[in-house]
């Protein structure tokens, strides 16, 4: 199918460029209401992702019509590629060109063989292992769990003679946790994902948010005011967002980026300085992978060295945009690319953890919801589970929220020496701010 | 698919099918690039059976007759391993072979591509024209399409809905300062929906210019004004998901022990309506084959019903309600709102005005998280505007996020506008995935919260 498809996209003479991308997904699921099943479910997909290109010239200059559609089995061909081609006349952009042929990829592996042979048994050994941790329990019990395993081909080609295949696999565990009895039932669920079927470490998992779920039945509001807080497990999955949208091609090109190179992305920084990469070539890690999805060789790059911003993360697209792409007339190496944002790794402070959890400070793990602002750098979140550090001990909070602005909370930040790794993050296991907000009794 | 359920009902308790294909197309412009693009098409087909204890499912993209029966085939096979038997029995609802459809006033393929880029153009430049400090305006039109058949042995459902959306969003930035906001509405129909009225540009100009270089509040406990907007996040936190009565099953929601008993004021009424004409999470059935209909979920202050799915109305015995949804054939149905509201009251803007000595207008909702057991509820919103003395006074704070106890939320809403209003851009998701098309909506609400 994936040569049919080709075959006619070279077909067309309106077309200066095309891709195809070819997705073979399977995905077994298992959904647990206790300790019964609910359902189980096998999933089938294949998908085509089709790009055409077609450059032009217009009022004298030369500008890129494109479009993209997705192609399933027993769809006609024929009337998708004619409307593709229509929606490309509509479209004006800054040319810009596919990935050549002459990548040079740098893989990660990113594939659980155990899932892709046997996924039932990977499943059947999960659900296990869930009942087992559960069991040991005296005073926490399973309300939910889902657990995916889902094994994904691609394969990937395109009019300059790249062609290029890969697979991956990942696996999905949400589950939730209840304790306490009556009006005093409480809960603590949790959502985990991960390539490889050892990394989804059930039990220690479980009986992680089973002492969550224990805190959560003691825990008060903390206290209004200016506070100092340490940003642990979950927080640090999204903390990074708004780095990672200012050190991209589309803010760049769009005009918001707040970034220049050789600049401090931080004024006036009075704790220690951040460097931050992004990563594709972590084994086992959720934003790893060898290409993008046009086929684009990623690379691990060095965004931010001591607060100052070296290099931006660029697909194809804006690198050819912002020119840094190494492009030519026959193709293109990729040049400047690099793919977008991969994996977040931060370099870790000097001081230990247990060092930035002095009398006072915060410990927040977890959110009801924490995203900040890509494009402001605004952030807020309700916080479900943290601790207060008071003479030595962590005592525990829940409710009331935390809030800053990305931009300035970086200012006064610290990093610990302990390092963590989570699903798109390896870094410092806290990362201290002075002086937030929190709004609580 | 008739004869393929009725072929598996021969060795399980239970089957249906269904079908469902997502189609539609997207126009975006900005104020340097655009794109004009085919949604990512859906289109599959899900196979489930009941073995009396548990739902075993199959999802394929293979259409084919062949396809569909291999799939079958593989299905029945798997629930004989799991083992057929149980207590459990699914009703198969009433007799009911039926074709619904939405109608498009101004049908999108009777608008040729060029238009609809010359409408977004035009918005994309307006907006890029209306104030220097945007440095990205985006246009967007989208249109929609769902086709969906259910089968089980009662019925044979077909439903084709249609919906169109308009959004405009800005960009502006002022030195090191940055600040986005959009507007727009998503209604069932056709191209009729791509018209932004000229207020809507006037005021996300305006509100954004506001908000580029405002403060934030100093966090307390507040008199407060939601707007419609953001009366309607309130209601879709606050008792929808609380109410999704898969969460009874699970243990998951407060609301199952308060069923009858008051959880708000006497002027709270909240509603949930897959049946709304017009709203664009609305529907003629849902994804398990109920007929749609609204369901009051809190009436003069006392709650009275969940919002339920197929499986969690079976076992706990309760009232189905057109509530059972799927982002799509690759995943399972759970019980999910459409369009929730408040009801509306008999006051009025400026009447909740009148009596604020000291508080803050919200507006421009971002989003929230729900809570369903501890009832904790958090929104986050783009803007506060002071009110002094009954008044407001143009002094603006940004973002905004309330945070608080739901019952105590409830019981401070104090007065109630007289008119409720939907908004259709809305998504959501069921924790942290699972994204189905809803709105949300309300009056004018004044009541007391504890805003950061």
């Amino acid at each position: 199918m994936l040569q049919y498809l080709a075959d006619a996209l070279k077909a067309r003479t309106d077309f200066s460029a095309w891709q195809v991308m070819k997705a073979v997904k399977r995905s077994h699921q298992l959904f647990l209401i206790r300790e019964e099943t609910e359902s189980v479910r096998r999933v089938d997909t294949v998908k085509y992702y089709v790009t055409v290109h077609q450059e032009r010239e217009e009022a004298g200059k030369q500008v890129l019509g494109e479009s993209s559609f997705v192609y399933l089995e027993g769809d006609d061909i024929a009337p998708k590629l004619d409307l593709a081609a229509l929606m490309a006349s509509r479209v004006s952009n800054q040319p810009w060109l596919l990935p050549g042929p002459d990548q040079r990829y740098m893989g990660a592996e990113i594939k659980d063989n155990s899932i892709v042979a046997n996924p039932d048994k990977v499943i059947e050994k999960v659900k296990e292992e869930i009942l087992h941790a559960v069991g040991e329990f005296q005073d926490v019990r399973l309300s939910s769990s889902e657990l995916f395993a889902d094994y994904t081909e691609y394969e990937l080609v395109n009019s300059l003679g790249l062609k290029v295949s890969s697979a991956d696999t990942d696996m999905l565990f949400d589950f939730v946790l209840l304790t306490g009895e009556g009006h005093g039932e409480v809960e603590s669920s949790g959502f985990k994902t991960c390539r490889f079927y050892k990394d989804l470490r059930i039990g220690e998992t479980l009986r992680k948010y089973a002492q969550y779920a224990r805190d959560s039945l003691t825990a008060k509001l903390p206290e209004n005011g200016k506070a100092d807080i340490v940003f642990a497990e979950e927080a640090l999955d999204t903390l990074f967002n708004s780095f990672i949208a200012h050190a991209g091609g589309s803010s760049a090109y769009q005009g918001w980026s707040r970034f220049e190179k050789d600049r401090p992305v931080i004024d006036a920084p009075e704790g220690e300085l951040l460097t931050m990469f992004s990563n594709p070539q972590l084994p086992g890690m959720m934003k790893s992978g060898a290409f993008d999805d046009s086929g684009l060789a990623r690379k691990r790059v060095e965004v931010i060295r001591e607060n100052i911003f070296k290099r931006r993360t660029l697909d194809k697209r804006y690198s050819d945009y912002l020119g840094q792409g190494g492009s030519s007339r026959i193709g293109s190496t990729g040049g400047e690319a690099t793919g977008a944002f991969a994996n977040v790794e931060v370099e870790a402070g000097a001081k230990k953890m247990d060092e930035l959890l002095a009398e006072g400070t915060y410990l927040l793990l977890r959110f009801s919801t924490f995203e900040p602002n890509p494009v402001t750098g605004n952030f807020s979140g309700e916080i479900r589970t943290g601790y207060r550090i008071e003479g030595g001990k962590r005592i525990p909070i829940k409710g009331g929220s935390v809030s800053g602005v990305i931009q300035d909370a970086f200012r006064r930040a610290w990093f610990s020496s302990d390092k963590v790794t989570r699903p798109a993050y390896r870094g410092p296991a806290g990362i201290k701010l002075l002086g937030l907000d929190l709004a609580g009794e | 698919m008739s004869e393929i359920v009725s072929g598996m009902e021969k060795t399980v308790p239970y089957a249906c099918g269904l079908v469902m294909e997502t189609l539609g197309e997207r126009v975006v412009v900005m104020t340097k690039e655009s794109r004009i693009e085919p949604l990512d098409p859906s289109r599959g087909a899900v196979l489930t059976v009941f073995t009396g204890s548990e739902f075993i499912e199959r999802s394929t993209s293979d259409l084919t007759p062949e396809g569909l029966r291999k799939a079958a085939r593989e299905l029945v096979k798997s629930a004989e391993l799991a083992g057929i038997g149980g207590n459990i029995r699914i009703d198969p609802g009433e007799k009911m072979e039926k074709d619904f459809d939405v109608k498009e006033a101004v049908p999108n393929d009777s608008v040729s591509l060029k238009d609809k880029v010359s409408r977004c153009s035009e918005y994309m430049e307006k907006l890029q024209g209306m104030d220097g400090r945007i440095v990205n305006a985006v246009s967007v039109y989208a249109y929609t399409r769902n086709r969906e058949l259910y089968v089980n042995r009662n019925k044979v459902l077909f439903q084709d809905l249609k919906r169109g959306q308009t959004v405009i969003q800005a960009v502006m930035k002022d030195g090191e300062n940055t600040a986005q906001l959009h507007e727009g509405d998503s209604r069932q129909g056709g191209y009729e929906n791509s018209v932004i009225p000229e207020e809507k540009f006037v005021s996300l100009v305006r509100d954004c210019g506001r908000i580029l270089n405002a403060p934030r509040l100093a966090p307390g406990y507040y008199d407060c004004i939601f707007s419609p907007e953001f009366a309607g996040i309130t209601a879709h936190e606050c008792f929808g998901h609380g109410t999704e009565t898969d969460m009874f099953l699970k243990g998951r929601s407060r609301a199952q022990e308060y069923l009858n008993k008051p959880v708000g004021s006497a002027l709270v009424n909240m509603f949930d309506s897959p049946a709304c004409e017009g709203a664009a999470a609305s529907f003629f059935f849902d994804h398990e084959g109920q007929p749609a209909s609204r369901t009051q979920i809190i009436k003069d202050g006392v709650l009275v019903s969940g919002i339920t799915d197929l499986n969690s109305a079976t076992r706990l015995g309760i009232q189905r309600t057109a509530n059972g949804r799927r982002e799509s054939c690759e995943r399972k149905a759970y019980a999910r709102m459409t369009n929730t509201f408040f009801g509306p009251g008999s006051d009025t803007f400026e009447e909740m005005l009148g009596s604020i000595d000291f508080g803050y207008y919200l507006t421009h909702p971002s989003n929230g998280m729900e809570d369903p057991k501890g009832w904790g509820i958090q929104l986050e919103g783009y803007l506060a505007e002071e009110i002094r003395g009954g008044k407001l006074t143009g002094n603006v704070y940004t973002p905004v996020i309330v945070t608080g106890y739901l019952p105590d939320m409830l019981n401070s809403i104090s007065m109630v506008g007289n008119k409720s209003t939907l908004f259709g851009l809305g998504y959501c998701g069921k924790g942290h995935k699972e994204w189905v098309k809803v709105t949300d909506g309300g009056p004018y609400l004044k009541l007391k919260a504890r805003l950061a």
